[in-house]
């Protein structure tokens, strides 16, 4: 603790120094719980509490089979006759998540709760992110933006950390779940979006500037200059701009097995291109629109991919 | 400003709980002869007071130039306690605070009384500041775990008053900030 002189009254008073007690996982843990308590307030906002929000969720069951479909529309039901207790309990729920999560002593009751949710609001608020209709797509904010936060939750979960015999570098990911699954749910997870960025309705000629085109409605005038950039730039060039950003995918994906001195420069390329998606693709996941209920994929897949940073052992650093 | 009026009275009760709280606290560490950061305490008076009136109208003791003004002369306060050198990290946190009260009772005609157009000034600024809110709030927060068992209540009198306390009612102002600056993107 350390002394502050600045106050009145005594010589000296105690300061607790934010940064003093919070590891490299906990510091990833505190960005996850953040986007929680975002979206617990972004939920809060007044559009939610209308049936307005009921037909955005009604609208993810479109083109799922009948078995995905049916309790989204069953579940949305509920909400358009009581959207007022429903979306209150809903944005209660995320930001007691989100502060659960960075206190301690409820860490882990958070975390296994925000994968419970995640799961629910995938399906039920988020259609499965749409990776069974053939529309997903990963610009736009596939493979749903709430499954990356179950994903978090389970990479980020507290374990101790030990010194390994056989390597030199730590990877946050690698301790809950072990070095070869967190690499193979990488290469899942990249993979996909290399996938849907492939798929018919997306490497469509016009399809890229149409999506980013279409976004620009409620944005900033400084975003919608971004925004109409990028769509011009695109324009007519839909096909080669799905191939590269596919291409730029499946590299983040495999990359993850390269060194570890490489591999850090892969996932700056993930952090990089999870930027673009954010701003370009998402436009700050809406946050402008004040319809926006997450900050959808970007910052998530940015934060994923910290967690798969490897950083050098050293004895200091060990717990 | 829409939405149930429910939610914004809630958060309205919890901004006056903050300006409530805080000037306590001024009394009681003074009383005690315990230590406290005195002029972050006071600053947090009028920001609870006004945080009320943007959440309910009918609270709102001052014109919104009166506050742009008050908010002005803290945020300045703040902005040099925070370059002194030693003082940065203790107070740049009360400098973005300010800052956002500023921003906010600048911006507030916007969403309340008989000027509402409902269009946001400056959203980009609400975006900055309303993303380090919500960092700073789970900051605090898990800081607030730490807290608990710190002799509060014992001890020398160069003990903090209540930092458990402290902690909290910051927290409580920066959610309320958070979502007032969510409503102004």
């Amino acid at each position: 603790m350390e002394v502050d002189s600045t106050v009145t009254g005594a010589p000296q008073a105690v300061s607790h120094p934010v940064a003093a007690a919070v590891d490299r996982r906990g510091w990833l843990r505190l960005a996850l719980a953040a986007i929680w308590v975002l979206d617990g307030l972004l939920q809060y906002q007044p559009f939610m509490f209308t049936a307005g929000f009921a037909k955005t969720l009604t609208a993810t069951a479109s083109g799922n089979p009948g078995v995905v479909a049916s309790p989204i529309t069953w579940s949305a039901g509920i909400i358009a006759a009581h959207p007022v207790w429903t979306n209150a309990v809903f944005a209660t729920i995320q930001l007691a998540l989100g502060i659960g999560i960075a206190l301690r002593p409820t860490m882990r009751l958070a975390l296994a709760g925000s994968i419970v949710w995640s799961l629910a609001v995938w399906w039920l608020g988020e259609g499965l992110g749409g990776v069974l209709t053939g529309t997903a797509d990963p610009l736009a904010g596939a493979p749903g933006a709430v499954i990356l936060y179950a994903l978090l939750a389970v990479l980020l979960w507290p374990v101790a950390d030990e010194q390994s015999s056989t390597t030199d570098w730590i990877v946050v990911a690698d301790r809950p779940v072990g070095a070869s699954v967190a690499r193979a749910v990488w290469v899942v997870l990249w993979g996909s979006l290399a996938y849907f960025a492939l798929l018919p309705a997306d490497r469509a000629n016009q399809a890229m500037h149409d999506m980013i085109a279409g976004m620009v409605s409620g944005q900033p005038r400084w975003l919608v200059v971004i925004d109409n950039v990028t769509a011009g730039f695109v324009d007519g060039r839909g096909v080669a701009a799905s191939i590269v950003v596919a291409v730029l995918f499946a590299v983040v994906a495999v990359g993850v097995f390269a060194p570890p001195e490489v591999r850090r420069v892969v996932l700056v390329v993930a952090i990089v291109l999870a930027a673009f998606i954010w701003v370009v693709g998402e436009a700050f996941g809406n946050l402008f629109t004040a319809q926006a209920t997450d900050v959808n994929s970007g910052p998530l897949l940015a934060l994923l991919a910290l967690t798969y940073w490897p950083t050098r052992y050293t004895r200091e650093e060990s717990r | 400003m829409s939405g149930p009026a429910w939610l914004n009275n809630i958060f309205a009760a919890l901004m006056l709980g903050v300006a409530g709280y805080a000037l306590v606290r001024v009394i009681l560490a003074a009383r005690r002869r315990r230590a406290t950061r005195y002029d972050v305490d006071v600053a947090h008076v009028p920001m609870g007071l006004a945080m009320a009136g943007m959440f309910a109208p009918r609270l709102n003791i001052l014109p919104w130039w009166a506050w742009g003004i008050l908010f002005g002369l803290l945020t300045g306060y703040f902005l040099v306690r925070t370059l002194v050198r030693g003082t940065r990290e203790r107070y740049l946190p009360h400098t973005a605070h300010s800052g956002a009260m500023l921003y906010m009772v600048l911006a507030a005609p916007v969403l309340v009384g008989p000027a509402a157009d409902g269009n946001p000034r400056l959203p980009t600024v609400a975006l900055v500041l309303m993303l380090y809110m919500v960092g700073y709030t789970v900051l605090l927060t898990q800081r607030l775990a730490s807290d608990v068992g710190l002799p509060t209540g014992t001890g020398e009198g160069t003990a903090e008053f209540a930092p458990f306390g402290a902690d909290l009612y910051k927290i409580v102002t920066s959610v309320g900030m958070g979502f007032m600056l969510i409503l102004l993107l």
